[in-house]
């Protein structure tokens, strides 16, 4: 009998051996350098091979993946809401749809769409010593269901992004420095003499317009209320005086709500400057060409947000992180390598200071004040991160079902009422009616 | 000597047979594997192996290459007559000459208006990142660049979705383009710069000749502004007038080509390259590459050296990497040369040839345990109960033989057939023995009887003719004796002192007619020598002879007298 088992672990030896597998638990890791695992990721970090994250991909492949048994392969970048749509797509097995990625860049609101429940949980991989290296903030916004669903990679906050050269000019005509942007007060009487001095060009373009009104509410009265529908409390008169605020630019034509991405109006030369996201700093062209083909440099500032003056000052928190759709125990070790990898301090701060995010670990952060950038809006964009992170507090954005809807159908009707009631003042209408206008639009939307 | 003896086949054990059998059975499967498999061409060194793969990968890659390149000619080529045709329109319903668009702002955006869709179509429809339309016109002519700007219409598909949400735009208008949706690149700029316009001078002098004719593949370069690599398939814009209006064409930047020209191949980093050599280097800055579907390669930054591995194989290497591939030289359009390249990273051929030489030895290592393994088995299952009743056989115990073989209960059967034949004529022949003894101790008893009756007869017929010859001696000596010894008067002495003689003296005289001797009477009488001197003095005495010599002359010649009177 000895004999036969021998005889059958002989061959089963030697069949292994041949088939090139290994005996599970002979390794404590999944991982088989020899064999790697390959890991696909759908990102939203730039679509050119030698975008930041692509650079990072190859070289943990080249490192870490290699010695371990890990590859991981762009196979989509694109915005996060399509991201969703084509998760969503992949899902349903519509037809068309492409493969579901290992890994994507996904917002914590976005989660729940795809089921908590087939989204791996990265707490069962990193231990308490290796999470306690991160903003514990950043991880909190990352839990769904218990379970540590989206790990934050990065976080993004807005920033005022301006045109430099044209800002000079208009400053020495004007007397209006950046120090007159640091309240919103200021901001628009600032926008109001660039209306002036451009002979009608909005002084802003506004990415999330809402955010900005949220951010005052709170800061004036250190609370905001949301309605059962996921909407604004209207009956509040902090929400209204507010927004009374924003829409009374708006009506005035001294700031729009951007086509899609502030940049595009700057580079244009439409807009001085955009308030939008801190990621959309590699957004912003070199240079702003006008429509006579007239260009110069954009010498591109950034500030921080404009104060609203209340107790506190608050920022938002946004930013994707990285979600995996749970398969093998190989794959989610895989991920977790990857991920860990990919936030370590040092090259965390590499990552986030080539994208405009801000890092997601103490180290990394605190790194920031001794980092050497290589171009000048950068520098300035990370200055006013730190300010902000020192002085304002992150609010994380609201994540209701059908929220993101409600702001879309918000900003498209206010870009399509904005040149009539632009025009309805320059014509004299009175500037409350306006006002009153847009209010009972933004009412309309719950 | 003894090792000739164990190369005796005769003198070889069934085990060792069986062993050498197995043994010559698996090297004749083997042989057998390797002629079937080289018949159908599977014998081939990992180096072989490999070259195969990269030759097939590459007659897939250069069709895959040639076929695109060759439908985005065709594609730029009813580009160009589409958009012309567009453009000879907008002109003739604004009844403007073509260079009457120069700072004429305007009818620019009204031409991009018109052009940007059906653009737009194209580019969807086309398997290419970008779409462009320059024109030979610039909205400020007044500026110092002004020579070297150009407007046009400049799309590209951003990411790797193909939907219409995804066109961005890289030149021209920003205002037309967001009024269909299209977001400017972050690189955007109005106009093109034809100073950065790869062999711009090179199309436009070759205006003369017919578009079908004419389209220009060009050098991967990076994309002004941007850190991507493209490729531009050019055509010229000409009017049925010969008015040069301008070129249009489609991109392909590194990142489409590497999701387009994704090759289905099992070669794990695979990296396929478009590119271009220097004096034996290959120049991957530009290079636009794809690997396999669904697995990683590596993208190339540095230039490789190529060195020639052996004939059908090259090496590419740089201080820290190296390849193995192959090379082939394609003109995608009439003038330029591009180079294909196909290659793995080294450290993967390494690996399968370990893997092959590890597998082969353990093939053969497989084998062997296989047929030592089936050996044993063979000998446990069949040839050692074989030998075993072999043995039982051997044994007195064949009776008590258990086996599974029938041919072996088979023979025990038959050898107690036989056996109980053979005793049955033993015991027969042993009966036929026994009576053939029997028979031959009666003969030899009756021999012996008939031997001794024949030399009792014998000796008896010795005796008589002894005794014929000395009665016939006698009978000469007596005949003699009476002629010359015998005194008649003695012997009638003699007669008459025969009846003096005591019984003493009769006895002696019958012991000397016996012919005993002195020696022998004595012996058979036990008297002594004394007494027989005075027995035999007495007797010659009375028979008046000198002698016993005498005395038996005269008995003799008394026996011969009786006989001849009976």
């Amino acid at each position: 009998m000895k004999k036969y088992i021998s005889l059958l672990l002989l061959t089963a030896i030697f069949l292994l051996t041949f088939s090139g597998c290994q005996f599970p638990g002979s390794k404590k890791t999944l991982l088989d350098p020899t064999n790697p695992v390959t890991l696909t990721i759908w990102h939203v970090y730039g679509e050119q091979a030698d975008a930041p994250m692509n650079l990072l991909i190859d070289e943990f492949n080249d490192t870490v993946g290699k010695d371990k048994g890990i590859q991981v392969r762009v196979t989509n970048v694109t915005g996060t809401s399509k991201i969703l749509a084509q998760l969503l797509d992949a899902q349903a097995g519509n037809p068309g749809a492409a493969e579901l990625p290992d890994l994507f860049s996904c917002h914590t609101q976005n989660a729940p769409a795809l089921g908590a429940e087939n989204l791996l949980d990265f707490g069962e991989w990193f231990s308490e010593d290796e999470l306690s290296g991160y903003v514990p903030e950043f991880l909190a916004s990352g839990m769904l269901d218990g379970k540590l669903a989206v790990f934050p990679v990065s976080k993004s906050t807005y920033a005022l992004f301006i045109n430099g050269s044209q800002f000079d000019r208009f400053a020495t005509d004007t007397g209006v420095t950046y120090e007159s942007l640091s309240d919103w007060n200021s901001f628009f009487a600032a926008a109001e003499k660039y209306y002036e001095w451009s002979d009608g060009k909005p002084f802003c373009a506004f990415d999330y317009l809402i955010r900005h009104m949220e951010l005052d509410v709170l800061s004036k009265t250190g609370k905001l209320e949301y309605t059962e529908n996921g909407w604004y409390d209207t009956e509040d008169t902090a929400i209204k005086d507010s927004f009374g605020m924003f829409a009374e630019a708006l009506a005035k034509g001294h700031v729009a709500v951007s086509d899609l991405y502030a940049n595009t109006q700057v580079m244009t030369g439409d807009v001085l400057c955009g308030i939008g996201s801190s990621a959309a700093v590699g957004y912003y062209n070199d240079t702003v060409t006008y429509p006579d083909n007239t260009s110069e440099p954009m010498k591109l500032q950034v500030l921080p947000l404009p104060r609203s003056g209340g107790e506190n000052e608050y920022m938002p928190q946004t930013g994707v992180g990285i979600s995996a759709f749970k398969t093998t125990d190989q794959k989610a070790e895989a991920a977790y390598e990857f991920v860990k990898w990919f936030t370590e301090s040092e090259r965390n701060l590499d990552f986030v200071v080539q994208t405009g995010y801000m890092p997601v670990t103490d180290g990394a952060f605190e790194a920031i004040s001794n980092y050497t950038f290589a171009d000048d809006g950068y520098a300035n964009l990370y200055a006013a991160i730190k300010t902000m992170y020192e002085e304002y507090i992150p609010v994380v954005r609201p994540d209701f079902d059908g929220f993101y809807d409600k702001t879309d159908a918000l900003y498209d009707g206010l870009r399509k009422m904005q040149p009539s009631l632009t025009e309805r003042y320059e014509k004299g209408e009175a500037i409350g009616e306006l006002t009153e206008a847009i209010w009972d639009f933004f009412c309309g939307i719950d | 000597m003894r090792k000739l003896t164990a190369l005796r086949y005769s003198e070889w054990s069934l085990k060792r047979k069986l062993f050498v059998y197995m043994l010559l059975l698996a090297a004749l499967l083997l042989l057998i594997l390797f002629i079937g498999l080289a018949a159908i061409g599977r014998t081939s060194s990992t180096s072989d192996t490999v070259y195969d793969s990269l030759e097939l990968q590459m007659e897939v890659f250069e069709k895959d290459i040639l076929t695109h390149f060759d439908h985005l000619a065709a594609s730029a080529v009813a580009l160009s007559a589409d958009m012309t045709e567009i453009l000879t329109d907008s002109l003739q319903e604004k009844n403007i000459v073509f260079p009457a668009l120069n700072d004429n702002s305007e009818a620019i955006a009204d031409l991009q208006g018109t052009m940007l869709e059906p653009l737009m179509q194209k580019l969807l429809q086309t398997d290419c990142s970008g779409a462009f339309v320059m024109l030979d016109a610039t909205v400020n002519s007044t500026l110092s660049e002004a020579a070297v700007s150009k407007s046009g219409l400049y799309l590209q598909i951003n990411g790797y979705e193909r939907t219409a949400s995804d066109v961005i735009l890289y030149r021209g208008i920003a205002d037309i383009a967001k009024s269909y949706e299209i977001m400017p690149h972050r690189k955007w700029r109005l106009e093109f710069r034809i100073d950065l316009f790869p062999d711009y001078a090179e199309i436009v002098s070759s205006t003369t000749t017919p578009p079908r004719k004419f389209y220009h593949i060009s050098e991967p370069f990076k994309l002004p502004g941007t850190s991507e690599y493209v490729l531009l398939v050019t055509v010229p814009m000409v009017g049925d007038d010969g008015t040069y209006f301008g070129v249009c064409g489609y991109e392909v930047s590194a990142s489409y080509f590497m999701m387009h020209h994704e090759q289905p191949s099992k070669l794990q980093h695979l990296n396929c390259l478009l590119a271009t050599t220097h004096e034996n280097t290959l120049i991957t800055a530009g290079a636009l590459s794809c690997g396999s579907r669904d697995a990683y390669f590596h993208t190339l930054t540095e230039d490789y050296a190529i060195l020639k591995k052996d004939e059908n194989l090259s090496v590419f290497e740089d201080e820290n990497f190296s390849y193995l591939g192959i090379s082939r030289s394609i003109a995608l359009a009439s003038t330029e040369e591009h180079l294909l390249v196909v290659m793995i990273p080294k450290t993967d051929y390494d690996r399968m040839l370990s893997k092959s030489v590890i597998q082969t030895v353990m093939f053969l290592l497989l084998l062997l345990f296989f047929t030592v393994s089936f050996c044993r088995y063979f000998s446990k299952r069949f040839l050692t109960p074989l030998l075993t009743a072999l043995e039982q056989i051997k044994s007195d115990k064949r009776s008590e033989t258990v086996s599974g073989i029938p041919e072996i209960l088979d023979l025990v059967e038959y050898l107690d057939q036989q056996e109980k034949a053979r005793g049955e004529i033993l015991t027969s022949l042993e009966q036929k023995n026994l009576a053939s003894e029997n028979e031959k101790l009666r003969l030899k008893a009756e021999y012996d009887r008939a031997l001794c009756d024949f030399r009792r007869v014998e000796l008896e017929y010795t005796s008589a003719k002894d005794e014929l010859l000395r009665l016939q001696s006698e009978m000469e000596r007596l005949a003699y004796s009476r002629k010359t010894e015998i005194d008649p008067a003695d012997y009638q002495y003699f007669l008459a002192g025969l009846q003096t003689l005591t019984e003493s003296e009769r006895n002696l005289l019958e012991y000397y007619l016996a012919g005993k001797s002195v020696k022998e009477i004595l012996a058979l009488t036990g008297i002594k020598e004394s007494t027989l001197k005075y027995h035999n003095h007495n007797l010659l005495g009375k028979l008046g002879v000198s002698s016993r010599k005498q005395m038996l002359r005269y008995a003799e010649v008394m026996r011969h007298q009786k006989e001849e009177a009976e």
